[in-house]
């Protein structure tokens, strides 16, 4: 048999989609105006920080799905 | 990582680096050669899983930091601060394409590294020839990806040459420079395969961690926090700290997409994906990965922003050598200043070899099982084609060492679209594992729409559309071509009688 789609593949939950697509919206400031001069907050504007923290996100989201998804046959997710 | 023949004229020739200095580089080089040694007394057997794979036994420090390594190239150190210069805060775009990659492992690693320990995978084309039933795919994709890393081996190895030189003082000709790295690399390749390629990317990776620490906390107590940056950045060049237009917004997106989805296909990354010892080894390091690009790549954006305080009104091409310019600022500013930049010299050289090194490795690996043992010579068994691979990575190294002693070499442009070629292989890929009932002939089409589309566009000298990459559009219609001819092929054999 050749090796096709994934039989094992797990679901992941319905509020990992949702808190993805908020990142996902949110890591890119096209829905800024353009040449807007934000509040600086660390040395970063707040159109920069918000990026940031949205790629932050997805990063800790996509730990989550590797930790949920690639799992040893019979392992145990949590252990 | 993008673009590293942009950086190809960048120079070290700034640095007050002493004898000792030079002596600890090359102490360092030495003991790489070592444990090219090491990986040799560790050889299992003659085999091709155990030259290209390390008999697929990887662990997780050192899956993770040959992962890391091989990502992260001299361009990440020399380009990426040079870019943040250039572009401002808008180069946050950098931190999310790294992220990106580690996304794009998500969405088809797990699925291809158990294929691949079930059918004994070698290359990343083993796969699509076995899951399509396709020898004209594994002939394009392995061309497709040859291509590929051989530019990525020739700008590692031209950026090799002129940071020997640099660091010099121009006493090494450059070319010196370049056979001695390489030769260095080809030494502990062939005696250890990826068993010494993976060892010595992470010791090159926990170097590159450690450069790139330094490296901000130095430059930050010498030339002032991001906030003192801020202001002055505000005052003199508003432009790069304002909410960026949607033309770059557009470039932001298709930057993500091409370094996000091109990199995760780098064929000695799936080979690591290939050469981990079991799914959580892969997944723990995959975790970290994740996060990897705080610590690296946002980093070299803070320095490259610093820097517009420290060194105002620097040119384009002035900017390129940025690195170098704050390196020698840290070297005159006392005894820890000078070796930091000694580690961050080692750094870079690390970062240029484990890029180099993986590259050659892989582009030997399909080399030898994509071309000559599948159409040259199907007979061959596994010591023939592990010798024939070896035999492969001198002749081939051999040829970029004297390629990249051309100073105006017209390829170069054409080595230019790695990127933008190498995106062409992405649907193979990602949809293969996804779509059970996917053909191969829809797969070729789309590969072959799409990069016959890329290369006319760059022929034309269209690199963006609005701001899209000319891969990133090509991409588009190779995804589309495959999409449409599989719903075809559905179509007809649901209406198929019987």
């Amino acid at each position: 048999m050749h090796p096709e789609s994934d039989p094992k593949a797990k679901r992941l939950p319905i509020w990992f989609w949702l808190l993805m697509v908020v990142c996902l919206v949110f890591a890119v400031p096209w829905y800024r105006e353009t040449g807007a001069q934000d509040p600086i907050v660390f040395g970063m504007p707040i159109w920069a920080i918000t990026a940031l923290v949205s790629g932050l996100g997805i990063s800790v989201l996509t730990a989550y799905a590797l930790h949920v998804v690639l799992q040893d046959e019979g392992e145990d997710p949590d252990g | 990582m993008a673009d590293p023949s942009a950086q190809a004229t960048t120079t070290l020739d700034a640095l007050p680096i002493g004898i000792d200095g030079l002596v600890v580089l090359v102490v360092y080089l030495l003991g790489i050669v070592g444990i090219g040694f090491w990986g040799r007394a560790k050889r299992k057997e003659e085999s091709l899983s155990d030259h290209y794979l390390a008999g697929r036994e990887l662990g997780f420090f050192v899956l993770l930091l040959t992962l890391f390594a091989t990502q992260y190239s001299g361009n990440t150190l020399f380009g990426f601060t040079a870019k943040g210069y250039r572009m401002g805060y808008a180069w946050v775009m950098s931190v999310h394409a790294m992220t990106a990659v580690v996304v794009g492992y998500l969405l088809f690693a797990p699925a291809l590294h158990r294929h691949s320990r079930d059918r004994n995978y070698i290359t990343p084309a083993d796969y699509l020839d076995d899951r399509f039933n396709s020898r004209a795919i594994r002939l394009v994709c392995a061309l497709i990806m040859i291509f590929a890393t051989a530019n990525y081996v020739y700008a590692q190895l031209k950026v090799m040459g002129l940071a020997v030189g640099g660091l010099t003082g121009g006493r090494i000709d450059p070319i010196y420079g370049v056979v001695g790295l390489a030769v260095v690399m080809i030494l502990y390749e062939t005696l250890g395969g990826m068993r010494s390629v993976a060892w010595t990317d992470a010791i090159q990776g926990f170097l590159l961690l450690l450069g790139f620490t330094l490296l901000v906390i130095l430059v930050m107590r010498q030339h002032g926090t991001l906030a003192d940056a801020a202001v002055h950045i505000r005052e003199h060049n508003p432009e790069k700290i304002a909410v960026p237009n949607a033309t770059r917004c557009a470039y932001w997106f298709s930057m993500v997409l091409l370094i996000g989805l091109g990199a995760s296909v780098y064929p000695h990354a799936i080979q690591r994906i290939y050469a981990a010892k079991n799914p959580r080894i892969l997944r723990k390091s995959l975790k970290v990965m994740a996060f990897f690009p705080f610590v690296t790549t946002l980093i070299v954006l803070l320095v490259g922003l610093i820097a517009l305080r420290a060194h105002p009104g620097l040119d384009h091409q002035s900017s390129e050598r940025l690195l170098a310019i704050i390196c020698g600022d840290l070297a005159g500013s006392g005894s820890l200043g000078y070796w930091t930049v000694i580690v961050i010299l080692a750094a870079i050289m690390a970062a240029l070899m484990s890029t180099a090194d993986s590259a050659l490795l892989s582009l030997s690996s399909m080399a030898t099982k994509d071309l000559y043992g599948t159409f040259l010579n199907p007979t061959a068994n596994e010591q023939k084609l592990t010798r024939v691979g070896k035999s492969v990575s001198w002749v081939v190294l051999a040829l970029l060492v004297w390629l990249s002693s051309y100073e105006d070499l017209t390829l170069v442009q054409l080595l230019e679209v790695k990127f933008e070629v190498l995106l062409q292989v992405v649907p193979a890929f990602y949809l293969g594992v996804h779509l059970p009932r996917l053909k191969g002939g829809p797969v070729l089409l789309g590969m072959l729409v799409g990069l016959g589309l890329a290369i006319t566009l760059l022929v034309m000298g269209i690199k963006t559309i609005d701001g899209v990459h000319a891969g990133v559009v090509a991409l588009a219609a190779n995804t589309l071509t495959v999409l449409v001819g599989h719903a075809l092929g559905s179509r007809q054999t649901v209406a198929a009688p019987g």
